[in-house]
C-alpha cells in the first residue's frame, strides 16, 4: 500500500480543517492546489493543470500561481463565490527540521476580500451577519476595508421579520451573509435571497449565535465589560448576530481587527423606511433597467472628491434623516457651502491630496501596508489643520462645529514626516524608505555605504596610476558584486594581486581581496541599513496603529464635509433651493422638477409642476390623464424631492416646504418579481397589502395604476376601496399621489374627505395629442390611449379598430355613470358593502347585450334585402319596419 | 436706365437692416440676454454650439410673451419699452429699438418657447427668415427661450466672414462676461458645447459674482473701492498694483446697469496708478456707477456700448480721487473679503501678471499677448516710454485664435521671419541674419547693431543666442548620433533616492544616447563616467540631478518630448554653469547663431534677436509725426 508523502500528508491534515475552502498551499514561491481544488481553480482561472508525485500511485493533480501575484488570481475566485485558504509557511525554511511548518493564516471569502483592486472604492463592501429565530430579527454588517460595523434588530411575526430582512439587505446590498440555523432551514426563502441578491449564504455555527457566547466575544472586541455605552446591552437579536460576526471574522482573518472599535446600533424606524420597491423605483443607487448608476439619483449627487465621501453619500441616500434638526444641521452647511463658493472651491482644492484614509488605516491593521501608504495617509492627515481653519472661520454655526472636532493628527504627521521618504519604494524589506535623519544608527551605516563607494572610485585613479591601464575601472553588476575590469590590451599589465573572475569579449573582470572586504563592508551596511529600515518602519506603524480611532475619527468628518460639498456643488450647479423642513405634514412645492429627468431631457425643457399635499383637505390626490403624459414622473419628482429634503441637500424647485415623511413607499409599473415566479397582479396585490399594512398617516404614498392587473371591474373596485382606506383618517390617512386610469375615481372629490382631483393636461390636434406635462386641478375626461397606441406605431387597422371599440363602449359609459351614483350613495350608508352593487353590474351587463342583439337583427335584416328585385315601395315599407325597430329600442 | 433704381423689397430690407444688429453670434446672444433681463428674469441660461454659429440658446424665466404677443415681436421697431421719442431720455431698460428679434430672425432659423406666469400652457412657434410658422401649444416652464440655429444661413456672404468656432465663442464669452457682470442679481448659466463654463450666483454679492466668473487669483487681487455722493454713487473693485493686464480688456465699467466702454474713466483711473505700475500695464477695474438717468445719453450706436454724461469731468476727478485714496490707505483698507485667506499665495502668482479666467487659459493667455501688442500701437502716439518689441505683423495673428499655446512659439518665431522676409528676398535666400555691424553692448548683455542697409537696428541677447547655438549643436550631434563624450576623470558616485533610481532606470537610453555614460553602482546609486563633450566642465552632478528633476515633472510625456526638454535644460546648465560671456567671441557668435536653424528664438521661445526700424525711432523721437 503507497503512503502519501510527508508533505501531502501535511497538506491533507490541513485541508480537512476546510472542506469548504480551495486551499492556496505555500510551497517556495507559489501557491500550490491539489486534487479536486486544483480541478475547479485551473478551470476557473485557466491555468495550466499539472501532476505531482505525492506517494500514491497516481499522481495528485495539481496546479499553482505565484505568489506575488496572487491577488488578482483570488479575486477573480472569490468573485466567483469560492472562499479561500490561504496556507502559509510559518517556520523559515533555512531554521526548519525536515517539513516546514504550514498554517491557514486567513479565509478570504467574497464579504472579508481586502484587496484595493478588486473593489469598487465607491462603495463598501459588506458582510452581514443575520440571526432570525419565531420572535425576532438580528442584523449585523461590517465593512473590514473601513472597519465600520452597524447592527438593529426588530421583533414581529415571521413574515413581518422577512419582509424587514429583505428591505434591509436591498440597502445593505451585502456581499456575502450568514445566518444562523433555524433561518438556513428556510430553504425557499433562502434561496430566494441568494437569487433577488445575487449573493452568497452560508450557514454559520449555531454556538457563536448563543447570547451569552456572542455578548462576550463582543466584549472582548471593544475591550470593555459591559456593552451598555453600545446601546445593544438589551437588543439580544443584535447581540446574537453582532458576536456571531465577530466571531466569523476571528476565524477567518485570524488577527487582531483593531479598527473594529466600535459599534453603530440602530433602530430602523431612526431613518426614513423605503421598501426594496421603493429603493428600486425611484432609482436611488441605480437605474431600474441595466441596474447603472448612471442615471441614478447617486449619479446626479455625487461630486465626492474622496471615496470615503462617496460612500457616506450613498449611506446617506439610503438612510434619509427623520429628526429635524439634523436635517437643519445639514441643510444649513449647504446653504453656507452654496453662497459661499469660494470656501466650497477651497475645501475642494485640499480633498485633492486627501486618499482612502478608511481603507489605508485597514491596510494598517492587517500589516499589509507599506511605505507609500503611509506617505498617502500623510499627505491626507496634511490637509486637517487647513480644514479645521478653514471651517472655523466660517460664518456657518455647523460648520464651526464641526471644525473644532477636527484632530488635527499633528504627531502622526511629523512622525511620518521625519521618518519616512517621500517618494519610498513598494517593497517594504529592500530599504529606501527611512529617512536616515530619523535613526543615527542609520544614518551612520548609510554614510559607511556612501565612504565605501568612495573608496572604490578611488581605488579606480589609484589603480590606474598604479598600474599604468587608463582604461582600467571599477565597476558592479548584482551577480558578482564589485569588480575591476580592464581591456584585452592590457591585460599584460595586470597586477599580481588581481584574480581573475570573468572573462568578457573585450575585457577581463578581476577582484583583489581589498576590494571584496569593502565590497561585503558595503553591502553588510547595506544589508543591515535594510534590516533596520524594515525595523523602524515597523515601529513607526505600530505606532500608528495606535491611534487608528482618531484616525477613523477624521476620515469621517472628512467624508462629512466632502457628501456636504458634492451637495452643496449639486445644488448651486443645478439651482435648487433651500426646502423648509416641518413637522406638521405640510408638503407645498411650488414648481418642483424631477431632478435627474431634468438633467437627461437635451433639447426639451422641463415643466415644473406644483404639489400640495397636507393632513387636512389635501391628503390624497387622484391623478388622471394619459399614459406618457409624464404622471409617473411626476409622483417621483415628489418622492424624490422629499428624499432629498430629508438627506439635508436643496430640493429642484423654486419654493419647497416639506413636511417629513417616516416612510416612502411606491408602487409602480411592473416589478422585476417576476423572475420570482408570481403572476403580475399577485405581486401587485402582495406590494399593495405590504403599503396599506406598513404605512402610517405620515408616510408619502406613490400609488401608480392600483388594480390594473385584473379585470376592469375587479380592478375598478378595488382602486375605489384602497383609496377610500387611505383617506380614511381613522384607518391610515397617508399622503398619497394616487394615479389611475378608472375616471370613476375622480367622482370621489368632494365625496372623501382630503381626496383632490389633478390631471396632466394634454392637447388634442386632430388625431395627435400633444403633452402639455403640467398638472392641474380637476379630472381628465378621457385617457388617449388610442392615440398614444398611435403614437407608439401600433398598425393602423388596430387603431382604426379599437375606435370602433372605443366609441360602442362609451355608449355604455352613460349607464354606468349611473351605477357608479348608486353605488355612492350605498356607500355613504355603509362603507363596506359592495355585494348591491354586483347585482347592479350583471343588470348593466344584461342590458348592454340586448342592445348588440338588436343591432344584429336590424344588420341580418338589411343584409337580406335584394336591391334589385325591391320595388320603391317595398323598400320604403323596408326603411319604416327598421326605423319603428330602432324607435322601439 | 430708368430701372436702375428700384424699391427693396422686405425681405431684403431685413437682411440688410439684421446687419446693423446682428454682426455675429455674440451680437445675438447679446440682443437675446438683454431682453431676458428687461423681461424681469433672475435666471438666465446661455447655450452656444460651435461658437454659436450652428445654435445659441437663450433661456430666462422671465415674464414670457403672451400668445396674442408673438406676431408682433418679429415685427421691426416693436418694442415694449418705449412709446414715443421722449421716452428715450428714460430709458433704463436694455434693449428698446424694437429690432433685436426681427432682425435675428432674419438671418437664421430662430424657435421660440414661451410662457407667461398666469397660464398653463406655453406657445412654441419656428420663425424662419422673419416669418412665423406653425404657433403651436407645447408644456413648457414660465419664461422665454429662443433657439438661434445655423446663423447667416441665408446671408452666405456674411457667413463667410464668422471666423473660427473659437474666435466667435470668445466673443460671445467677453458678451457673457460683462452681462454677469453687470447684472449680479441675475443667475447667469452659460454653457458651451455642453460644458458649464460660468454660473454666478445671481444673489446680488458683486464679489462672489465675480469670484464665479474670473475664479480666485483674480479675485484674491481686488481692492473694494466706493463713492457716495449726492446722485453719483459708485461702487465696485479695482486691482492691487501687483496684479496688472497688458490692455484694457479687464476694466468692466456699468453705467445704471449697462455695460459701456470709456477712454476716459479708463485714464482717471490710470492716473491713479500712475507710478505704481509699470509702463504699458493697466489696473483691472469693475465699477458700477449710479448717474442720474436723464444727464446719459446711451442712443450713441446700436451696439450701445458708448455713452455721453454731462458733468463729465466731475466725474473723472471723483474717481481719480477715489482709486487714489484706495491705493494710498492699501494697507489700512480692508481687501476683498475673499483675499482673507491663503493671501501670500495668490500674491506670488500675481508677479505673473497673467489673469486666467475660468476659462480655457491657453485661449486666454494668448488672447493677452496678442493685445498687449496691438495695444502698443496705439500708446505709441501718447506715451512717451519706448516699446521695442513692436511687431507691425501682428495683426494678421489676432484672427488667428485657433492655435495652440504651444503653436504660439513657432509662430512667433514666424513672425520675426516676416518681419526678415523683405530682406531675405534681396540679400539671398539661404542667409537668415542681416548683416549686422555691432556697435556696442547694453548691460553686458544685450548686443546693439546696426543695419545701415535697411535702415533698422538690432538688439541680440547674448544669452539666448549661445542657448540656441548650444541647443542646436546639441540636437545635431545627438541625431547624427555623434555625440563626442567627455571622459571624466574620476568618476562621479550619485545615491538617488529610490524615485530617483527608478526614472534613470526608465530614461536609461535617453541619457545613454544623449551622451552620458552611467552604470549602477550598487543600490540605488550609479556612477558617472562621462558627459557630452559639449557641454564643457559643468557640475555634473548638479546637471544630472536637474535633468532627473526635469524628467520627474513631464513623467507622462513622449520620448521626443523629454528628449528636447532635457536638452534644453542641458543648455541653460552649460551657460549658467560654464561659459563666461565675455570670452565669447562676438563675431563667433554671430556666425555661429546665421548657422543655426532657429536663429530668432532661443529654445524656450524667448526672442534672441529684436528690430527697430529707424522710421519707428524717428517717429518715437517726434520727428515724424
Amino acid at each position: 500500500m503507497a503512503k502519501l508523502t510527508p508533505m501531502m500528508q501535511q497538506y491533507m491534515k490541513i485541508k480537512e480543517q476546510h472542506k469548504d475552502s480551495i486551499l492556496f498551499f505555500r510551497l517556495g514561491d507559489f501557491y500550490e492546489m491539489f486534487f479536486d481544488d486544483a480541478l475547479v481553480a485551473s478551470k476557473e482561472l485557466e491555468i495550466t493543470l499539472t501532476a505531482r508525485e505525492c506517494g500514491l500511485k497516481e499522481k495528485a493533480p495539481m496546479c499553482g500561481i505565484p505568489y506575488h501575484s496572487s491577488d488578482n488570481y483570488i479575486s477573480k475566485l472569490v468573485e466567483k463565490g469560492f472562499k479561500i485558504a490561504i496556507c502559509e509557511q510559518v517556520q523559515d525554511p533555512s531554521t526548519a527540521k525536515g517539513i516546514v511548518k504550514r498554517d491557514v493564516v486567513r479565509i478570504i471569502t467574497p464579504g472579508t476580500i481586502t484587496d484595493m483592486q478588486a473593489l469598487d472604492e465607491k462603495s463598501n463592501n459588506y458582510l452581514c451577519c443575520v440571526y432570525m429565530d419565531n420572535e425576532g430579527l438580528g442584523i449585523s454588517y461590517v465593512d473590514i476595508t473601513t472597519g465600520e460595523l452597524h447592527t438593529t434588530e426588530t421583533r414581529g411575526k415571521k413574515e413581518k421579520l422577512k419582509r424587514t430582512l429583505i428591505d434591509e439587505l436591498a440597502k445593505i446590498t451585502p456581499n456575502e451573509i450568514i445566518v444562523n440555523s433555524l433561518l438556513f432551514e428556510e430553504t425557499v426563502f433562502v434561496k430566494n435571497l441568494k437569487s433577488r441578491f445575487d449573493v452568497m449564504i452560508n450557514k454559520y455555527h449555531e454556538w457563536a449565535f448563543d447570547k451569552k457566547t456572542a455578548s462576550n466575544r463582543i466584549k472582548k472586541q471593544l475591550d470593555v465589560i459591559t456593552l451598555e455605552g453600545y446601546g445593544i446591552s438589551n437588543n439580544e437579536f443584535s447581540v446574537s448576530s453582532t458576536g456571531a460576526l465577530i466571531e466569523y471574522l476571528n476565524e477567518t482573518q485570524k488577527i487582531a481587527l483593531k479598527h473594529l472599535n466600535n459599534i453603530n446600533s440602530y433602530s430602523i424606524e431612526k431613518y426614513m423606511v423605503l421598501d426594496i420597491n421603493t429603493r428600486r423605483n425611484l432609482e436611488i443607487t441605480e437605474t431600474l433597467r441595466g441596474k447603472s448608476k448612471k442615471g441614478s439619483l447617486l449619479w446626479l449627487l455625487d461630486k465626492t472628491s474622496t471615496a470615503m465621501g462617496a460612500r457616506l453619500l450613498k449611506k446617506w441616500l439610503e438612510e434619509p434623516l427623520l429628526d429635524i434638526n439634523k436635517i437643519n444641521e445639514r441643510l444649513n452647511s449647504v446653504e453656507y457651502l452654496v453662497d459661499n463658493q469660494y470656501i466650497l472651491d477651497e475645501i475642494k482644492e485640499l480633498f485633492k491630496n486627501v486618499y482612502d484614509i478608511e481603507r489605508l488605516v485597514s491596510r494598517i491593521v492587517y500589516g499589509s501596508c507599506n511605505a507609500r501608504d503611509l506617505i498617502s495617509l500623510k499627505n491626507s492627515i496634511g490637509v486637517l489643520p487647513k480644514l479645521k481653519k478653514l471651517l472655523i472661520e466660517t460664518d456657518s454655526e455647523d460648520l464651526m462645529k464641526i471644525g473644532k472636532n477636527i484632530d488635527e493628527l499633528r504627531e502622526v504627521y511629523n512622525l511620518i514626516v521625519k521618518s519616512i521618504i517621500e517618494e519610498p519604494p513598494v517593497t517594504i524589506k529592500e530599504g529606501g524608505i527611512i529617512k536616515k535623519e530619523y535613526n543615527e544608527e542609520l544614518k551612520e551605516l548609510k554614510e559607511a555605504t556612501v565612504k565605501g563607494k568612495q573608496w572604490l572610485t578611488d581605488l579606480q585613479a589609484d589603480e590606474r596610476n598604479r598600474t599604468g591601464i587608463k582604461s582600467l575601472k571599477v565597476g558592479f553588476n548584482k551577480v558578482f558584486g564589485y569588480y575591476i575590469e580592464v581591456t584585452k590590451s592590457n591585460i599584460e599589465n595586470v597586477p599580481e594581486n588581481y584574480v581573475r573572475k570573468q572573462t568578457l569579449a573585450n575585457s577581463e573582470r578581476y577582484i583583489t581581496p581589498e576590494l571584496k572586504e569593502m565590497e561585503s563592508k558595503i553591502l553588510g551596511s547595506e544589508e543591515k541599513s535594510m534590516d533596520l529600515e524594515y525595523k523602524l518602519f515597523v515601529q513607526v506603524r505600530d505606532y500608528i496603529r495606535k491611534e487608528i480611532k482618531r484616525i477613523q475619527n477624521c476620515a469621517k468628518i472628512i467624508a462629512k464635509i466632502d457628501v456636504l460639498c458634492s451637495l452643496s456643488q449639486v445644488s448651486y450647479k443645478n439651482n435648487y433651493i433651500k426646502p423648509d423642513i416641518n413637522n406638521d405634514g405640510i408638503l407645498d412645492i411650488k414648481n418642483g422638477r424631477h431632478p435627474v429627468v431634468e438633467k437627461t431631457l437635451d433639447e426639451e425643457l422641463f415643466v415644473p409642476n406644483d404639489t400640495l399635499l397636507d393632513n387636512n383637505n389635501n391628503r390624497l390626490s387622484i391623478i388622471t390623464g394619459p399614459n406618457m403624459a409624464g404622471k409617473s414622473t411626476y409622483m417621483r419628482q415628489v418622492a424624490i424631492i422629499s428624499l432629498m429634503a430629508q438627506i439635508g441637500c436643496f430640493v429642484p424647485a423654486e419654493n419647497a416646504t416639506i413636511g417629513l415623511v417616516d416612510r416612502i413607499f411606491t408602487r409602480v409599473g411592473a416589478s422585476d418579481d417576476l423572475s420570482q415566479g408570481q403572476s403580475t397582479f399577485m405581486v401587485e396585490m402582495s406590494e399593495v397589502a405590504n403599503i396599506l399594512n406598513n404605512s402610517t398617516k405620515d408616510s408619502l404614498l406613490i400609488l401608480d395604476e392600483i388594480g390594473r392587473g385584473t379585470s376592469t371591474y375587479d380592478g375598478l373596485s378595488i382602486a375605489w376601496a384602497v383609496v377610500e382606506y387611505i383617506s380614511n383618517k381613522a384607518k391610515l390617512g397617508a399622503k398619497t399621489l394616487f394615479a389611475t386610469h378608472y375616471h370613476e375615481l375622480t367622482e370621489l372629490e368632494g365625496k372623501l374627505d382630503g381626496v383632490k382631483n389633478y390631471n396632466i393636461l394634454v392637447k388634442e390636434k386632430g388625431d395627435d395629442i400633444i403633452f402639455l406635462r403640467k398638472i392641474s386641478r380637476g379630472g381628465a375626461d378621457k385617457s388617449y390611449g388610442i392615440e398614444v397606441a398611435r403614437l407608439a406605431g401600433v398598425p393602423n387597422p388596430v387603431i382604426d379598430r379599437s375606435k370602433e371599440i372605443l366609441e360602442s363602449l362609451e355608449n355604455r359609459e352613460t349607464e354606468k355613470k349611473e351605477i357608479a351614483m348608486t353605488k355612492d350613495t350605498i356607500i355613504k350608508e355603509n362603507e363596506e358593502n359592495y355585494d348591491k352593487n354586483e347585482i347592479k353590474k350583471e343588470e348593466s351587463d344584461f342590458q348592454l347585450s340586448f342592445i348588440d342583439k338588436n343591432k344584429e337583427e336590424i344588420i341580418d335584416e338589411l343584409k337580406s334585402v335584394d336591391m334589385m328585385e325591391t320595388t320603391p315601395l317595398d323598400a320604403i315599407n323596408i326603411l319604416y319596419s327598421l326605423t319603428k325597430k330602432v324607435k322601439d329600442n | 436706365m430708368a430701372n436702375n433704381i428700384r424699391l427693396l423689397d422686405d425681405n431684403t430690407i431685413n437682411k440688410i437692416a439684421a446687419g446693423e444688429v446682428v454682426e455675429r453670434p455674440a451680437s445675438v446672444v447679446k440682443e437675446l440676454v438683454e431682453n431676458s433681463i428687461d423681461a424681469k428674469s433672475d435666471s438666465i441660461i446661455i447655450e452656444i454650439k460651435n461658437g454659436g454659429k450652428k445654435y445659441i440658446r437663450v433661456s430666462d424665466n422671465g415674464i414670457g410673451i403672451d400668445k396674442e404677443d408673438i406676431d408682433l415681436a418679429f415685427l421691426r421697431h416693436s418694442t415694449s419699452k418705449i412709446n414715443k421719442a421722449e421716452d428715450l431720455s428714460k430709458v433704463l431698460s436694455l434693449g428698446f429699438r424694437g429690432e433685436a428679434l426681427a432682425s435675428i430672425s432674419a438671418v437664421s432659423q430662430m424657435e421660440l418657447i414661451t410662457k407667461t406666469v398666469d397660464n398653463d400652457i406655453g406657445n412654441q412657434v419656428e420663425v424662419i427668415e422673419g416669418k412665423i410658422r406653425d404657433l403651436k401649444n407645447v408644456g413648457c416652464p414660465k419664461g422665454t427661450t429662443i433657439i438661434v440655429k445655423n446663423i447667416f444661413f441665408n446671408t452666405p456672404v456674411r457667413k463667410k466672414f464668422l471666423k473660427s468656432d473659437n474666435t466667435e465663442s470668445s466673443h460671445i464669452s467677453d458678451i457673457v462676461y460683462k452681462l454677469s457682470l453687470s447684472y449680479p442679481n441675475i443667475s447667469f448659466k452659460y454653457i458651451r458645447d455642453n460644458k458649464v463654463i460660468i454660473k454666478t450666483p445671481g444673489k446680488d454679492n458683486l464679489l462672489s459674482n465675480i469670484y464665479s466668473i474670473f475664479g480666485k487669483d483674480f479675485t484674491d487681487s481686488l481692492f473694494k473701492t466706493n463713492y457716495s455722493g449726492d446722485d453719483i454713487k459708485i461702487r465696485g473693485f479695482v486691482s492691487k498694483p501687483s496684479f496688472t493686464r497688458g490692455n484694457r480688456k479687464h476694466q468692466y465699467f456699468f453705467i445704471n446697469g449697462r455695460y459701456i466702454e470709456d477712454k476716459k474713466i479708463s485714464k482717471a483711473i490710470e492716473e491713479a496708478y500712475s507710478t505704481l505700475i509699470p509702463a504699458n500695464r493697466f489696473p483691472i477695474a469693475i465699477l458700477y456707477f449710479n448717474l442720474p438717468p436723464n444727464e446719459v445719453d446711451v442712443n450713441i450706436h446700436p451696439n450701445k456700448i458708448e455713452a455721453r454724461f454731462e458733468r463729465e469731468s466731475t466725474l473723472r476727478k471723483i474717481i481719480y480721487k477715489m482709486v487714489k485714496d484706495v491705493l494710498k490707505n492699501n494697507n489700512l483698507i480692508q481687501e476683498a473679503k475673499l483675499n482673507k485667506k491663503s493671501k501670500d499665495k495668490s500674491e506670488q502668482k500675481n508677479i505673473i501678471n497673467i489673469l486666467n479666467t475660468k476659462e480655457n487659459y491657453k485661449e486666454k493667455d494668448k488672447n493677452n499677448k496678442i493685445f498687449n501688442t496691438s495695444n502698443k500701437t496705439e500708446e505709441l502716439n501718447d506715451k512717451t516710454e519706448v516699446t521695442l518689441n513692436k511687431i507691425p505683423t501682428r495683426e494678421k495673428n489676432k484672427e488667428d485664435n485657433t492655435e495652440t499655446f504651444n503653436k504660439d512659439i513657432t509662430n512667433e518665431e514666424n513672425k520675426i521671419k516676416e518681419n526678415n522676409t523683405n530682406y531675405e528676398r534681396e540679400e539671398s535666400i539661404t542667409k537668415k541674419l542681416p548683416n549686422i555691424k555691432i556697435i556696442g553692448k547694453l548691460f553686458s548683455t544685450y548686443l546693439i547693431g546696426e543695419d545701415l542697409d535697411n535702415e533698422a537696428f538690432y538688439m541680440i541677447d547674448q544669452h539666448a543666442a549661445h542657448e540656441r547655438i548650444m541647443y542646436e549643436k546639441l540636437k545635431k550631434q545627438y541625431e547624427s548620433e555623434n555625440i563626442t563624450i567627455q571622459r571624466l576623470l574620476s568618476p562621479e558616485v550619485v545615491n538617488l533616492t529610490h524615485g530617483e533610481f527608478e526614472i534613470y532606470k526608465n530614461n536609461f537610453k535617453l541619457f545613454k544616447n544623449m551622451g552620458f555614460e552611467i552604470e549602477e553602482f550598487g543600490v540605488n546609486s550609479i556612477i558617472l563616467r562621462g558627459v557630452p563633450m559639449l557641454f564643457g566642465k559643468p557640475n555634473t552632478r548638479v546637471l544630472f540631478l536637474d535633468i532627473l528633476d526635469k524628467l520627474h515633472e513631464n513623467i507622462k510625456s513622449n520620448y521626443e518630448v523629454r528628449l528636447k526638454k532635457i536638452m534644453k535644460k542641458a543648455c541653460v546648465n552649460v551657460i549658467r554653469a560654464g561659459d563666461k560671456m565675455e570670452t565669447i567671441e562676438i563675431n563667433q557668435l554671430l556666425e555661429d547663431l546665421e548657422k543655426t536653424e532657429k536663429p530668432y528664438t532661443c529654445p524656450h521661445g524667448r526672442p534672441v534677436i529684436i528690430k527697430m526700424t529707424k522710421y519707428e525711432l524717428e517717429k518715437k523721437f517726434k520727428r515724424i509725426q
